[in-house]
């Protein structure tokens, strides 16, 4: 399969520099954009999505060029955060509508089927889509934008409002079609692109600042990691003191994590960096 | 295809679940039924779709509101941003939008249409008015609302916040019937541009009071199709531009709608400067403003002096967005004179004046123009002058591509000046006086213009209309019929199709009772061979004899079955017809009431048609005597014995109306002293008469 190559790309809205030389070059699987609001995900995702025109720099899959927006919209296939559809229209008769619309006009109903199968949605198939939970929509979503099976699929923020349980059956579902399609996945949530990624960019205001696999990333963090068991009062008292990733209550004391580039007590425990923790340490590091 | 259409299908879906449309579509067909029977049973089948000026506004709002709706399904959440990402997907949906507004439209103008046929149906309406309906649905309904929805959805597309609520009410309101008003109120009088840029964009009527007249039919000429027709092309093209834009220049998008709303207010001016801009010739407004003109015109600077005839007419006329005649007149003067002066409406604008082959200073103000002669034109001898003009004719008698009404009364081609040919008499009313020819000319008429044409004049087998008339030529074309009634062609609207169940029994009647009139009051006596009833919106006496012909106002009450049939009025109305001349119509309006209340009631009275308490002069009159004109209720009062003591004696009798007329069409003014003398002498003789008979 394909590289999806994008070489250089700008983007301004007005004086605001949306995106600046951003470079990526995306294989087959999923590829995560993490970043937090404002980074440049969304204005990224849709020049992907062919709904922006850079202002400059190329994007390239296989022999398609994205100056050529018709032939890219022939492979790729769109899940925006905010998906809704008809609320009157059946699931079935909502992806007929869209199979339709992408020119699948042969065997339609069983590549229908096919997608519905695939988001695990035959039971509702005949239920109007404003009857169905939100997770369910979201399901609805990813099976339109499977529909004909496009090469590259984008999904906008997929798990964003959703419960534990559906998350987990969406991360499934996207883990399933990266077999044969390049998935690029926006998210703030760290566990979304940690669970389901096999590569991802971290991105802060429009600029890539690291990218490679979830590993690779993972290890830009290695040795800044720590956790300190606190009691109670003395978390209470001291927490200024340390830059707290993440806390957590065990037997009535509090494990906390820390990033700090030297042990930040005698008792400290250097611990294995999550891409959270990643994540955090190129927070701060832009930050300061 | 097979998108586009599936498209139409989804939205079809769509409305098909949802449960206001139905809701709207059947109560908004009930109301429409509702008022729509009022005026049919009322036998009244053109106004039945009268109020639908304002149904027509109603949903022009609707359908803005439907197309922002239409385009609102996908953008309440980003689904809009799939189609827009699927090859020719946002196309096609607009595509689908577009057709299945259309539909609905379809669809309940379908329904509504059904609903009045059904409705014609029940009271027999004659087959034009299925087709005229079914005409102006397409031009005030199908149209509009079509366009309005593709300019909601466009609105839809451009504005994504709630803004666009109020800019559809501005729409909404310059895309209606309610742009003129709105904006006069506004203005307090709108200026000719702005009023014909209004016209353009007003997808309704022009005026919402009155659709339909029953000599003229609904205003459906060409160049309403033209503009509606144009803004629905200009409406899809602004989508087209708006819908592409946003696909492809989304960075500058507010811009090229900016640009593209430019370029189409630039076509709506070209257009708006080509259109023939007819006004809405059935309505107040246009009525009004001849009485504006004439209340400003001062007739008194213009002297009249000519004495000259014009014995012959060849006329080469050519009715389209307005009149253009080509006339050519063989004159002779009584006296030597370098120069002529012709009566002509002031909108019919001289251009060219021909004599033995050369062209000839005129000079046109106000209803005259004055040919200066290049020799002295002698006594008695005859010339040939060519005069070419064109302009609009008066709004109450129009001409143009749609429908003719030119009655003979009107100068709407040059006569000698003796008099003035119109005169502002009050806010509701200017005055048209027919020019006195003592000659009587011959006419040769060619014509191009809408058909089928109803005139005095006969029409050969080349097309040619021929014939003399001292009285002019009547010119009438619109939504009317011709039927015979013994040796009487009567031209009427088909609006009045119930005018009588025996036409034949009333036009006997009225022959026989002009005839008696005639031979009462000592005049010629017309039979009349051509009846033309016109609506032309005069307020008194509506009726007038002419050479061989009859000139009477109807209105649309009129289509009754006791419309033609004798009564009072009738009797007045061929009173006034008989008498009328230029000094008569400039007298009192109530002593002219008073002499034809007198008359009719000495004929009623006579021929014991009714009870003496119901007459006008008894019932009516008195009372306006009491309230108006106490002093004089005595003479009224003695006015009233007298021609009951004398009412079968028709030796004093018709003398005494002969004498009262002949004041009447005098320039002095009668007053009740006048009436005072008048019987003073008649009552002298009454007893004389009196005295001898016992």
């Amino acid at each position: 399969m394909q590289e999806l190559q994008i070489s250089s790309l700008n983007m301004k809205y007005g004086h605001f520099q949306a995106l600046h030389d951003i470079d990526l070059t995306i294989q087959p699987g999923i590829f995560g954009l993490l970043g937090p609001n404002g980074a440049g995900k969304s204005t990224l995702m849709r020049i992907l999505t062919t709904l922006h025109t850079a202002h400059s720099g190329s994007i390239r899959y296989d022999n398609i060029n994205w100056e050529h927006k018709h032939a890219v919209r022939k492979i790729i296939g769109y899940l925006p955060q905010k998906f809704s559809l008809y609320k009157h229209i059946k699931v079935k008769e909502a992806l007929s509508h869209l199979a339709t619309l992408k020119g699948l006009t042969e065997n339609r109903d069983e590549l229908v089927q096919k997608a519905i199968a695939q988001v695990n949605l035959l039971d509702v198939q005949d239920k109007r889509i404003g009857q169905l939970s939100g997770g369910m929509i979201r399901r609805v979503g990813i099976a339109q934008a499977i529909l004909g099976n496009p090469r590259i699929i984008i999904v906008d923020e997929p798990t964003a409002g959703l419960d534990p349980e559906e998350r987990i059956r969406l991360r499934v579902i996207l883990q399933t079609l990266s077999s044969s399609s390049i998935v690029i996945i926006s998210s703030h949530i760290v566990e979304d692109i940690e669970t389901i990624c096999e590569k991802a960019a971290i991105m802060y205001k429009g600029k890539i600042l690291e990218t490679g696999s979830i590993e690779d990333l993972k290890q830009t963090a290695n040795g800044v990691i720590w956790s300190i068991v606190l009691e109670k009062e003395q978390f209470l008292t001291s927490q200024d003191q340390f830059k707290v990733i993440h806390q957590q209550t065990q037997n009535g004391k509090v494990k906390i994590r820390v990033m700090s580039h030297g042990a930040p007590t005698e008792t400290a425990l250097q611990e294995e960096p999550s891409l959270e923790d990643a994540y955090f340490h190129f927070m701060q590091k832009v930050e300061r | 295809m097979t998108s586009i259409m599936n498209c139409l299908k989804i939205e079809l879906t769509l409305m098909h679940r949802s449960k206001w449309f139905y809701a709207v579509v059947v109560l908004s067909l009930v109301y429409f039924g509702y008022r729509a029977y009022g005026e049919i049973s009322s036998n009244n089948p053109g106004e039945a779709i009268n109020f639908t000026s304002y149904v027509v506004q109603a949903g022009i709002f609707l359908f803005l509101i439907c197309g922002v709706l239409l385009t609102r399904a996908e953008t309440n959440g980003d689904a809009h941003e799939i189609f827009l990402t699927i090859p020719h997907g946002f196309r096609n949906k607009i595509i689908g939008k577009v057709l299945y507004l259309f539909l609905i439209v379809l669809f309940y103008c379908g329904c509504s249409f059904l609903l009045l046929a059904i409705m014609y149906q029940t009271i027999d309406t004659p087959a034009p008015f299925y087709y005229n309906a079914f005409l102006y649905m397409v031009l005030y309904w199908i149209l509009p609302f079509t366009i309005s929805g593709v300019l909601g959805i466009v609105a839809g597309v451009v504005f994504k916040s709630k803004v666009v609520y109020p800019i559809l009410i501005v729409m909404g309101i310059l895309l209606g019937p309610l742009n003129t008003i709105v904006f006069i109120s506004l203005t307090r009088t709108l200026p000719p541009l702005l009023g014909n840029i209004m016209a353009t964009m007003n997808l309704g009527q022009s005026d919402p009071f009155r659709a339909y007249h029953i000599v003229y039919g609904f205003p459906i000429e060409t160049f309403r199709w033209i503009t509606k027709g144009l803004v629905l092309i200009i409406s899809l093209l602004l989508l087209f531009l708006v819908s592409s834009i946003r696909i492809r220049y989304r960075r500058l998008y507010l811009a090229h709608v900016g640009v593209s709303l430019s370029l189409i207010a630039v076509l709506t001016m070209v257009w708006n400067v080509f259109a023939p801009h007819l006004d809405e010739l059935t309505s107040k407004q246009a009525i009004k403003s001849d009485n504006t003109y004439y209340a400003a015109y001062n007739q008194k600077s213009i002297e009249i002096n000519e004495s000259f005839e014009v014995n012959r007419y060849i006329m080469d006329l050519s009715i389209k967005n307005q009149l253009k005649n080509v006339v050519t007149m063989s004159i002779m003067s009584s006296r030597s004179s370098s120069q002529l002066s012709f009566a002509l409406y002031h909108n019919l604008v001289v251009t060219n004046v021909r004599w033995n082959n050369q062209e000839l200073p005129f000079h046109q103000e106000g209803d005259t123009f004055t040919i200066r002669f290049p020799e002295t034109l002698l006594p008695s001898t005859p010339y040939e002058v060519t005069v070419t003009y064109q302009g609009k004719t008066p709004q109450r008698f129009f001409a143009n591509e749609q429908a003719v009404m030119l009655p003979g009364y009107l100068i709407w081609y040059p006569v000698p000046y003796t008099q003035p040919i119109a005169e502002y008499v009050d806010k509701r009313m200017v005055r048209y006086y027919s020019y006195p020819f003592t000659n009587k000319p011959n006419y040769e008429l060619h014509y191009t213009g809408p058909g089928k044409l109803y005139s005095n004049l006969i029409e050969q087998t080349d097309g040619t209309w021929t014939g003399t008339s001292s009285s002019g030529i009547t010119l009438i074309s619109g939504a009317m019929e011709k039927i015979v009634v013994g040796d009487v062609e009567i031209i009427r609207p088909y609006a009045l199709y119930r005018l009588s169940n025996d036409l034949t029994r009333d036009i006997t009647e009225i022959e026989k009772m002009n005839k008696e009139i005639s031979l009462l009051m000592d005049s010629v006596y017309k039979p009349i061979q051509k009846l033309f009833l016109l609506e032309t919106r005069m307020t008194t006496y509506t009726l007038r004899l002419e050479d061989q012909l009859a000139i009477m106002d109807v209105n649309i009450m009129n289509n009754n079955d006791l419309s033609l049939s004798m009564n009072e009025t009738l009797i007045q109305y061929l009173i006034a017809g008989n008498v009328r001349n230029f000094d008569w119509e400039r007298q009192d309006e109530n002593m002219k009431d008073l002499y034809t209340y007198a008359l009719s009631y000495w004929i009623t009275q006579k021929n014991k048609m009714m009870d003496k308490d119901k007459t006008y002069l008894s019932g009516h009159y008195s009372h306006t005597v009491k309230s108006f004109y106490s002093d004089y209720d005595a003479t009224f009062q003695r006015l009233l014995r007298f021609l009951d003591e004398n009412g079968s004696d028709v030796t004093v009798l018709k003398p005494f109306f002969r004498d009262w007329l002949d004041q009447l069409q005098e320039t002095i003014k009668v007053n009740w002293d006048y009436i005072e003398q008048l019987l003073l002498r008649y009552e002298r003789k009454g007893s004389h008469a009196g005295t001898s008979n016992k």
